[in-house]
């Protein structure tokens, strides 16, 4: 396994002619997809990773300043697809993972031909006329609550995982280590996540878009969805009934209906 | 709470804490208690926990109380096919403790990353420092060369225009007096050799600024060999050329320690008197240098010894080469360019005078073994 591959803990399942990338959100890892991937993996290649400090990506790879912008993140993307010599992929990105996709597709336009987005937000602070849903005093809560969770980060198990990537016993690891994450990285990863804004990056992004939301979810919330489909040029929406932010986690079957509605479509594949 | 995460019942204890009633929370979502912060974190990262293991333990959650205040609780949360249960202890004043703990913590890992930063600060001073130094060393090295230059371009090139200045005026004072033809010619013979000096001196200073344009084309070739060669070319006058050579391979660049020892032949000559005759003595050895060098491979020099010892010319014993020397004008010229090849070559070259007429040249180069 290449470096890049190792490094972001890259698994491609599945034998479609298309290629489908997976990439999660903030706090967990690619185990957060196991749910749907058996749909997906019918139809398409799938290729899901973690991102740097996630679930069993290699920690030593974390670069302050690389990752302390999401285009570090994007530009994890864009490396997996030129190594894998991966173009027009289909980008499914949950969550902060969806302006990652925004910022690798402005970046190298090549790489997906369409992309759907689960939960996006593209500003979570209100700002002006714009509720994205938070104060700044109400994410920098955040920060403290990751602080007080000591407990939860003592459990990373990255570091450990990386160096038996190819033994058979891990399957019980991952159970364990199940969207572990350290705790430096991850307090660095909320801040880039929650304070970002790339609110005048969605018109830049003119392939087909699926827009997936939920009803009452809490960290993005339907205005915020409403304006990500108003601002980008070749977007729908489809509103589900599942509540929550992981709808792909709490409701996998309506997951995969609109996927299946949606995903198999002519505007989608061509 | 259910599985859609609205409260069913709440202990007496926690909504004491929280100064509700069970009937003002009932049915609300929990999300409605949480801290923003909270609910982030119970969002993104335990529920997916929750939902995948069915329990999540030991974790620290904020519940917003009726009057605003956030009361942080530690939970043991756990799940089944109906219903999601949360076991909450009230951690004010643990939680006081344990702020104090963290931000202890935090202090101190703030104190070791600054103190990180300052030693890597501190290294990055140290390597700017070193390549100051050699940057520095570069400086002088080329003020020692610019200093040879103009010492060249002050005397040696002056001295022709001087010569140039007065035989032309002489030229023209004696045609004014009509002299023959003849002394015209001599004189105007006389402003065509100065001429042709100085030409000769420019040119080789342009072959000395160009000597490190093109790079070394390294490789190893017969020390012996390519003295014997240079020697032929040269206008030397010898007695006879002695070896004692441990190491007869040289790495370097052939061409450049080829005009080496021709500068080197040319030295001798110059420092010796015209009447006088060589005798060549060239060793040979390797040794251990002391230098401060971290790659080992480049600890081991090759120490080129040249002693020539100068007498009065026996026309009858010494060897004369018929090569003509006028193209290599510039008194001192020569030296440079030893100097210069044997630096370019990561070496040193240095003269010194061992006796009535005996003079000691070394070069010392990189050495590379076969």
């Amino acid at each position: 396994m290449s470096s890049i591959s190792l490094r972001n803990n890259v698994r491609l399942i599945g034998n479609g002619d298309r290629t489908i990338i997976l990439a999660h959100g903030f706090g967990c890892d690619q185990a957060m997809w196991r749910y749907i991937l058996p749909f997906l993996e019918k139809h398409f290649r799938v290729l899901v990773f973690d991102y740097v400090g996630c679930g069993r990506s290699d920690i030593t790879c974390y670069d302050e300043n690389r990752y302390g912008k999401l285009t570090g993140y994007a530009q994890d993307i864009i490396e997996i697809c030129e190594e894998l010599s991966i173009e027009k992929a289909i980008f499914i990105g949950h969550s902060v993972s969806s302006m990652i996709g925004v910022l690798a597709y402005i970046e190298r336009p090549k790489i997906f031909r369409s992309m759907v987005m689960i939960c996006p937000s593209s500003c979570y602070l209100n700002t002006g006329d714009y509720h994205g849903g938070f104060e700044k005093s109400e994410l920098e809560d955040l920060l403290e609550m990751l602080d007080s969770n000591y407990i939860e980060w003592a459990n990373y198990l990255a570091p450990v995982v990386m160096k038996n990537h190819e033994k058979s016993h891990l399957s019980e690891e991952l159970a364990e280590s199940f969207c572990s994450m350290d705790k430096s990285i991850t307090k660095n990863f909320a801040r880039v996540t929650f304070f970002s804004d790339n609110r005048k990056d969605l018109n830049k992004v003119d392939i087909p878009c699926l827009i997936v939301q939920c009803t009452e979810d809490d960290i993005a919330n339907q205005r915020v969805g409403q304006f990500v489909k108003d601002n980008l040029p070749n977007s729908k929406i489809v509103n589900m009934d599942a509540s929550g932010h992981c709808p792909h986690l709490s409701h996998p079957r309506e997951t995969i209906d609109v996927l299946k509605n949606e995903l198999l479509t002519e505007k989608f594949l061509a | 709470m259910t599985l859609k995460e609205s409260i069913v019942d709440i202990n007496p204890y926690i909504l004491g804490k929280l100064s509700y009633g069970l009937e003002e929370l009932k049915n609300n979502s929990i999300n409605s208690l949480l801290s923003p912060g909270s609910r982030i974190l119970y969002k993104t990262h335990f529920y997916p926990i929750l939902v995948e293991k069915n329990m999540v333990h030991e974790i620290v959650l904020s519940l917003i109380g009726k009057d605003g205040t956030k009361h942080p609780f530690l939970f043991n949360m756990s799940m089944d096919a109906n219903d999601i249960f949360l076991t909450g202890l009230f951690l004010n004043k643990r939680n006081d403790y344990e702020s104090g703990l963290i931000e202890a913590k935090n202090a101190a890992e703030n104190a070791l990353l600054k103190n990180k930063e300052l030693m890597m600060a501190q290294k990055e001073l140290g390597q700017v420092q070193k390549s100051l130094e050699i940057q520095l060393s570069q400086e002088r090295s080329i003020n020692k060369e610019l200093r040879i230059l103009n010492k060249m371009i002050s005397h040696d090139l002056q001295e022709p225009l001087r010569k140039i200045q007065l035989f032309a005026s002489k030229t023209i004072s004696e045609a004014k007096r009509k002299y023959s033809w003849e002394v015209l010619a001599l004189n105007l013979n006389r402003i065509i050799d100065i001429a042709f000096e100085g030409h000769s001196l420019t040119k080789r200073l342009q072959q000395y600024s160009e000597l490190e344009f093109y790079p070394l084309r390294k490789a190893h070739f017969d020390l012996r060999g390519i003295i014997e060669s240079t020697k032929a070319k040269s206008s030397i006058s010898t007695y006879g050329f002695y070896y004692d050579l441990e190491v007869e391979s040289v790495y370097g660049d052939e061409n450049k320690i080829n005009l080496l020892f021709t500068e080197l032949f040319e030295l001798v000559n110059r420092i010796s008197s015209p009447d006088h005759a060589q005798t060549l003595r060239i060793t040979s050895r390797v040794f251990e240098s002391n230098e401060n060098v971290l790659n080992t491979f480049h600890r081991k020099k090759l120490r080129i010894c040249i002693i020539t010892h100068s007498q009065v010319s026996d026309r009858d014993t010494v060897k004369r080469n018929n090569s003509e020397s006028s193209d290599r004008r510039g008194v001192g010229l020569d030296l440079a360019f030893c100097e210069k090849i044997t630096t370019l070559h990561g070496g040193s070259f240095s003269r010194e005078n061992i006796g009535p007429e005996k003079v000691s040249m070394e070069i010392v180069l990189p050495y590379v073994s076969l």
